[in-house]
């Protein structure tokens, strides 16, 4: 019993971190700009085929490769944000809501198009490879560094929302749009910012856990999904409710693995879960209201 | 009043290019062919590479063939109709392929549950549209029973892969293999899927042959035991639990009854790092494409099938292109369904339909069907003659007779391990003149020494 409850934290601490590292994007921008970004789906792809794509194409080494990526996902995020959200999040938000998942849709196609999993993808950012014990529990190298800088960089976010003035600002604006423009924000640089901001989480993400979980182009999906529901059982948009939220699915995963012992009711569960709380706080577990 | 002139002169010149292009096409085809082309609709899911690769191939086949002369002077033609791996849909796609296809075979791809579907619209409207039903690669024995049943209701259904229940000698030459390399405590898994159920299961005894044991029965009556048996969801993405709770439950290795769609690059990398890095692994359909790119040489130690074909020398395919030759040629990946499936099936039936003197008789080609013989890439295709559920009309692999052991002129599986630089090393001599054996095993710990 205590050697699968050993189990049970060690998992459910690495999953829940590693949870929170795919919704964090996603929750920024529900809280932020306060749409539902279904286009979330394709910064996974992109991440993994756009550095590839330098790998192989252009012959770029790892990571300049990275660099180079990142750099086209800047450009596309801020490109969408000019020419689609900005144009209708305010008047019609089915458009952009369609609009979004088109997007990803596209990406997702061009990407299976140009390299279908024949092609034999794989990135090697594998940081440390091999495993560690904690007590019985055996777990991944790199999928414990990837919970570690989960970890620090939701940290570094809330620092950054808590402590500095463009945090502040970015809090306001999700709270009242209205009132932040009287007060002198710049409504349309904080957005495009966030918008380049919400990468930083998913793109460090995905190329950690890149090496130990599921590439293909239609990966998207899979973790936005993911991500969707975290945020949803946190109160959208709330990081503070994604960090519960994120270890509550985490734990929730290695209970049905480690103590009920049924790894098919993983997701079920998690999907229960999240219904029963939703009935008791339609909210979520913290108020949608607000971004901290 | 501008813009209704404008709609009507659209909607002329699209009236007008849609049906000169309509002429033009069919012109095209008579002035081609001399002969309406025979249409082969191939109904799978197109979004999904283990529907897309096989159709690629039976493209290539329907070109080989047409360059060579076509099957009595009639064109092959082959379509895809994508279901999107969803049984309405599929339906929807087999009605089309009859209505608007006109088509002489329609091929499913690959699920036993949209055959099933498919297979009961097929049967109302087969009546009016006679044709051929070809499942491909699915394994439900539902599938052929009904045609033991009703033959001359059913007689145009066969099945180009094993039954569930035929695949036991499959599982047993697993379950062999582990014990020549010095595995005595094993966990078997099988993705959630119906070609795979026959893994658990013990067959009772029928009329027509004893009881078969299930694998883990058969595994303790020589010796051997299975610790930890689980299905596991297709494609699900998270497997280091998997191997924590199998490493607990002291197995030495795992045998994973999977294929070539689900996500094992996901499952051999999170095996490497895991409790169960150790244990000797067996995984069937770990096979696809640059399989070895797809882990990042972590599929070293592997034990896995059908990819061996790549690696055998002097095996003659005289009826039909060298697929290795066909692979290079036209850039194609070699899969498990393309070595028993897609691509020999239309050689094979290239040979029943010229064995049938065409395709306007479709009862003749029913028979040509179940008489045809050809030696395939892995041994010899023909369909079971003999009226026994759930073999009738099915691909000859089991011995019908005792279905636990190979028949001896079916279609052959072989085993392979990957090894340095993700070289296959064969672990049987599946035919005369090709190098294999069991003392090339290394395990997965010694391997990685090596790398």
């Amino acid at each position: 019993m205590s050697s699968a409850l050993t189990f049970v934290l060690v998992f459910g601490l690495m999953m829940g971190a590693v949870y929170l590292l795919i919704a964090l994007g996603f929750s920024l921008v529900c809280g932020v700009l306060r749409i539902f970004h279904l286009g979330y789906a394709y910064f996974f792809p992109l991440t993994i085929y756009g550095t590839w794509l330098f790998i192989s194409e252009f012959g770029l080494p790892l990571a300049q490769s990275i660099v180079a990526m990142v750099v086209v996902q800047l450009v596309l995020s801020v490109v969408l944000y000019k020419f689609m959200i900005r144009r209708t999040m305010e008047t019609d938000e089915l458009t952009l809501l369609t609009g979004l998942l088109l997007t990803a849709l596209i990406i997702e196609q061009l990407v299976a198009w140009r390299y279908p999993i024949q092609t034999g993808v794989y990135l090697n950012t594998t940081i440390m490879d091999g495993i560690w014990k904690f007590g019985r529990a055996v777990v991944p190298k790199q999928l414990v560094i990837a919970s570690i800088v989960a970890v620090v960089m939701t940290s570094l976010f809330a620092l950054f929302f808590i402590k500095t003035k463009m945090g502040l600002a970015v809090r306001a604006l999700s709270q009242d749009i209205l009132n932040s423009q009287i007060v002198g924000l710049n409504v349309e640089k904080l957005y495009s910012r966030t918008m380049m901001l919400i990468l930083l989480p998913v793109v460090v993400a995905m190329l950690l856990i890149a090496p130990v979980w599921t590439v293909e182009p239609a990966m998207g999906w899979q973790y936005m999904t993911t991500a969707i529901l975290i945020s949803v059982l946190g109160g959208l948009g709330n990081i503070k409710g994604t960090i519960i939220a994120s270890f509550l699915i985490g734990f929730t995963h290695s209970t049905m693995c480690f103590l009920v012992q049924e790894p098919r009711f993983m997701n079920l569960s998690a999907l229960v879960l999240v219904m029963v709380i939703l009935i008791v706080r339609p909210q979520g577990i913290a108020r949608s209201e607000s971004l901290w | 009043m501008r813009s209704k002139s404008f709609v009507t002169i659209i909607s002329t010149i699209a009236a007008f290019i849609t049906f000169f292009g309509l002429s033009l096409q069919a012109e095209a085809v008579s002035k081609d062919s001399g002969k309406e082309p025979i249409v082969i609709v191939y109904v799978c899911d197109l979004s999904n590479p283990a529907g897309q690769v096989p159709f690629a191939w039976m493209k290539v086949a329907a070109e080989q063939i047409n360059e060579s002369g076509g099957v009595l002077g009639q064109k092959i033609k082959v379509v895809a109709e994508d279901c999107k791996g969803q049984p309405n849909l599929a339906v929807e796609a087999y009605t089309r392929a009859l209505i608007n296809h006109k088509a002489t075979v329609v091929g499913i791809y690959p699920r036993s549950e949209i055959v099933l579907a498919c297979e009961a619209k097929a049967g109302e409207m087969y009546p009016d549209y006679p044709h051929i039903l070809l499942a491909i690669g699915a394994a439900s024995d539902e599938i052929t029973y009904r045609i033991v049943d009703q033959y001359d209701k059913w007689k145009f259904v066969f099945r180009d892969q094993i039954t569930v229940s035929a695949r036991v000698p499959l599982y047993r030459d697993q379950v062999d293999i582990f014990k020549a390399v010095g595995v005595k405590k094993f966990a078997l898994l099988r993705e959630d899927l119906t070609w795979t159920q026959g893994i658990f299961k013990e067959f009772p005894a029928t009329k027509y042959h004893k009881k078969i044991l299930s694998v883990p029965d058969y595994a303790k009556s020589i010796g051997m035991e299975v610790v930890y048996q689980e299905a596991v969801k297709y494609k699900a993405g998270m497997y280091s639990p998997l191997f924590e709770a199998i490493s607990a439950a002291g197995a030495e290795g795992i045998i994973f009854a999977a294929s070539d769609g689900n996500d094992l690059d996901v499952f051999v990398r999170q095996w490497v790092d895991s409790s169960a890095r150790e244990m000797h692994m067996l995984v069937t359909g770990a096979t696809g494409a640059r399989f070895w790119e797809r882990t990042g040489g972590k599929s070293i130690g592997l034990i896995t099938d059908s990819s061996v074909y790549p690696l055998l020398s002097g095996k003659d395919t005289p009826e039909m292109p060298d697929v290795r030759e066909t692979a290079k040629t036209h850039n194609l990946a070699i899969v498990s369904a393309v070595l028993y499936s897609a691509y020999p099936d239309m050689f094979f039936l290239k040979k029943a339909i010229i064995r049938a003197g065409g395709v306007k008789d479709i009862d003749a080609l029913i028979k040509a069907m179940e008489e045809t013989e050809m030696m395939g890439p892995q041994g010899p295709l023909k369909y079971e003659r003999t009226r026994i559920p759930p073999f009738f009309h099915g691909a000859v692999f089991a011995d019908i007779n005792d279905p636990s052991k190979h028949a001896k002129d079916g279609y052959t599986a072989v085993y392979g391990q990957i090894q340095k630089d993700g070289k296959m090393v064969l672990l049987q001599k599946p035919f005369p003149g090709v190098d294999g054996s069991l003392s090339y095993y290394r395990s997965p710990a010694e391997l990685r020494k090596m790398k």
